[in-house]
């Protein structure tokens, strides 16, 4: 059947009334996707590094994506990501014997990660309901997971809710620099105390989006994730800490708000997203983000541009993220103890950046250009964290990154 | 629904009566939602609040939801805007449109003008929609929900747009004659349908002939005229009365290419041109 008549057919179908019994509301198409990214951290700054490598992480990912209808009322969807990861990544931050804050870099590393999510969905008249589940494989780490979703639309289809639930299994094998137990224990203590540990999650989330005029939808979710297992990170460690150098509590339960507004601008044929997120945990981390986003349209009034549906959209985009600290970050005094840390191993501690006082800015400027049933995506982003951009920031973090990111795709509907 | 109308249908004589009165009921319904000719129909409404956005009931904003792919996949042709054409147009009197009175109607003509956003409307100032294109083939459409809904058996025929449950009680197809475009108390063709719908567009509803060409009132929405060169009469094969209609009315106003974009659709059809040669991939041809 050609694409046109396709879309015709579809579309007399979706007609209120057009079937003798209720019809579902599945997609009309297929549609495959390949997206390519590419992400650079800054290098550590020479002057805080100690040791170790300056070049922080670079990411390349290629991900496939697959939807296709099933009968009359199924989808199916996979998708599948090859991630190859090569850089250094902050092992610990300490004050030195003067007071110097200094990030000590991990041996430069070259990973690559797996991963392949298959979904099914199935849907009614007005509501729709999904099973997903997936792996993820990294020379370390394994990860299992599994969810269901569903939405249903009242109030004369005005009214969406939504809600799901899913459930995860990691495995945790860190790679060891001794063959012998006794050296692995003895050197790289957090390493060994990780060894073969696993993580449990499971998050519930529950949504609404209003329709509250013609160009203009509300939309506001709640969501709580609790996580139980070896959350340290066994990389952090310190050589000649006789215990892991990074000590987590083994359970965290976040809880989440997000906000969210489309409004269309007929007058300028574009529309605006606002987003504000919270989130709250049992790590006493407070994090609150904003974000604007400009969708503008184009379609030139060109003749062949018309008729073969040529059209672009440009999107710049600003975020604000900032955190509090998580109550036991510390960045350890190297010049009053050495090792700073005891044997106690019921005190949690860690100097990982990502736990502390911080704030982030970032900007995206993304172009979407169509040709007849293929969408081709540009999008660039610069992230920025620093101390400075958080609240209640006096201490310094020269760890946290800063990178650029760059993604191209193509999308294709049939 | 602008023709004669009728049902076949085979079943026990109450449910029989009940189908053909629930279908009256449905047909007369629609007539009276989308009528243009009714200041009080639900159209007449639409028009008249333009200017100021709207929100349409659910079965409308799937009619214009079905017009708004038209137009996307015709290149702007199938159009529910054309409407205001006729004041400029006299198929009466025989007379073509003043050119400066054309200009200014089309300036009133335009799917692209109006801002459609399902389930929300806004008609500009001197707009107008004219369902007309769609209507009478959904109404189609939706007997054949009831008859199926009913259990009955049977063949709808709306003004020429036809479509049965499926073959007849004893198997056999439904035999459908496709009337001749220039002798049109004669039959062109037949077709067995045994599925599906079957509607026709052609050039001589509403026509006159000015030297020595043809104008009907199937009109182009970018030059307010009828297609260049366009079939006499083509007639469409579908799953559906509306889709079928569609694609007939959209070959008639691509004039010269409608058979190749026909056939580009993998459709099947029967098509007259305008020298009467016949084009198409079904029926038995009687002339």
């Amino acid at each position: 059947m050609s694409n046109t008549l396709k879309k015709l057919a579809t579309s007399a179908l979706a007609v209120p009334g057009m079937m003798p019994f209720v019809q579902a509301q599945q997609p009309a198409e297929s549609e495959a996707a390949y997206r390519f990214t590419f992400y650079s951290e800054d290098d550590s700054p020479a002057s805080r590094t100690d040791g170790g490598a300056q070049e922080r992480y670079q990411i390349q990912v290629h991900q496939f994506y697959l939807l296709m209808p099933y009968g009359s009322n199924m989808s199916l969807d996979v998708e599948g990501s090859f991630e190859s990861m090569s850089g250094a990544s902050p092992a610990y931050t300490y004050l030195d014997e003067e007071g110097v804050t200094r990030v000590y870099m991990s041996g430069a590393s070259i990973e690559q990660r797996f991963d392949l999510y298959a979904q099914g969905r199935y849907y009614w008249s007005q509501a729709e309901a999904g099973i997903k589940g997936g792996f993820s494989i990294e020379r370390d780490y394994r990860a299992v997971s599994t969810g269901i979703d569903g939405s249903l639309q009242i109030n004369d289809q005005m009214t969406t809710l939504s809600g799901g639930i899913s459930v995860g299994y990691d495995v945790i094998n860190p790679t060891q620099d001794f063959s012998d137990t006794e050296l692995q224990q003895a050197n790289t203590p957090g390493r060994f105390a990780a060894k073969d540990q696993s993580i449990w999650q499971v998050s519930v989330y529950q949504g609404v989006g209003q329709i509250v005029d013609m160009n203009t939808v509300v939309q506001a979710g709640i969501s709580v994730t609790h996580r139980s297992g070896y959350l340290s990170d066994p990389y952090r460690e310190y050589s000649g800490a006789v215990v892991p150098y990074d000590i987590r509590p083994d359970n965290r339960t976040v809880f989440t708000l997000n906000t969210g507004l489309r409004r269309f601008m007929p007058n300028f044929n574009a529309a605006l997203h606002a987003d504000v997120r919270f989130l709250v945990d049992t790590w006493d981390i407070f994090s609150s983000t904003v974000e604007l986003g400009w969708y503008q349209n184009f379609a030139p009034d060109i003749g062949w541009m018309v008729n073969n549906g040529v059209a672009f959209q440009v999107v710049p985009k600003v975020r604000y993220y900032q955190q509090t600290e998580a109550y036991f970050y510390e960045i350890p005094d190297h010049g009053e103890a050495d090792p700073f840390y005891t044997a106690d191993t019921t005190r949690y501690y860690s100097s990982d950046p990502r736990l502390s006082n911080y704030g982030a800015l970032s900007g995206k400027l993304s172009l979407k250009t169509t040709f007849r049933s293929f969408a081709w995506n540009l999008t660039g982003e610069r992230y920025v964290a620093n101390p400075a951009y958080g609240f209640n920031a006096s201490e310094e973090t020269p760890g946290l990154p800063s990178f650029w990111r760059i993604s191209t795709g193509l999308d294709y509907r049939f | 629904m602008g023709g004669p109308c009728d049902l076949h249908l085979y079943g026990e004589t109450a449910v029989v009566e009940e189908t053909v009165n629930l279908a009256k009921a449905e047909v007369c319904r629609l007539e009276t939602k989308y009528s243009r000719y009714r200041v009080d129909s639900y159209l007449s409404q639409l028009n008249l609040q333009a200017g100021q956005p709207q929100k349409v009931d659910s079965e409308t904003s799937g009619l214009l939801d079905f017009a708004d792919q038209c137009y996307r996949q015709s290149q702007g042709l199938f159009d529910l805007t054309t409407g205001v054409l006729r004041s400029v147009w006299s198929f009466r009197d025989r007379r073509l449109p003043d050119t400066d009175a054309l200009q200014e109607c089309l300036r009133r003509v335009g799917w692209h003008r109006l801002q459609w956003h399902s389930p929300y409307l806004v008609l500009p100032t001197g707009m107008e929609l004219d369902l007309g294109g769609v209507v009478k083939e959904f109404a189609a459409d939706r007997v054949l929900a009831i008859l199926c809904q009913q259990g009955v058996t049977g063949l709808v025929n709306l003004a020429g747009d036809i479509r049965v449950t499926g073959p007849q009680p004893d198997g056999k197809a439904w035999p459908v004659g496709i009337r001749h475009p220039r002798q049109t108390d004669q039959v062109a063709a037949w077709l067995p349908l045994a599925a599906g719908a079957l509607a026709t567009s052609g050039d001589y509803e509403r026509f006159f002939e000015l030297d020595g060409r043809r104008y009907c009132h199937i009109l182009n929405p970018k030059t307010g005229y009828p297609g260049e060169q366009a079939p006499a009469s083509v007639s469409v094969l579908a799953d559906n009365c509306l889709l079928a209609g569609a694609l007939a009315t959209i070959a008639m106003l691509l004039g010269k290419d409608a058979e190749s974009w026909l056939a580009s659709l993998g459709v099947p059809f029967l098509l007259f041109d305008e020298s009467l040669t016949v084009y198409g991939t079904f029926g038995e041809r009687l002339m």
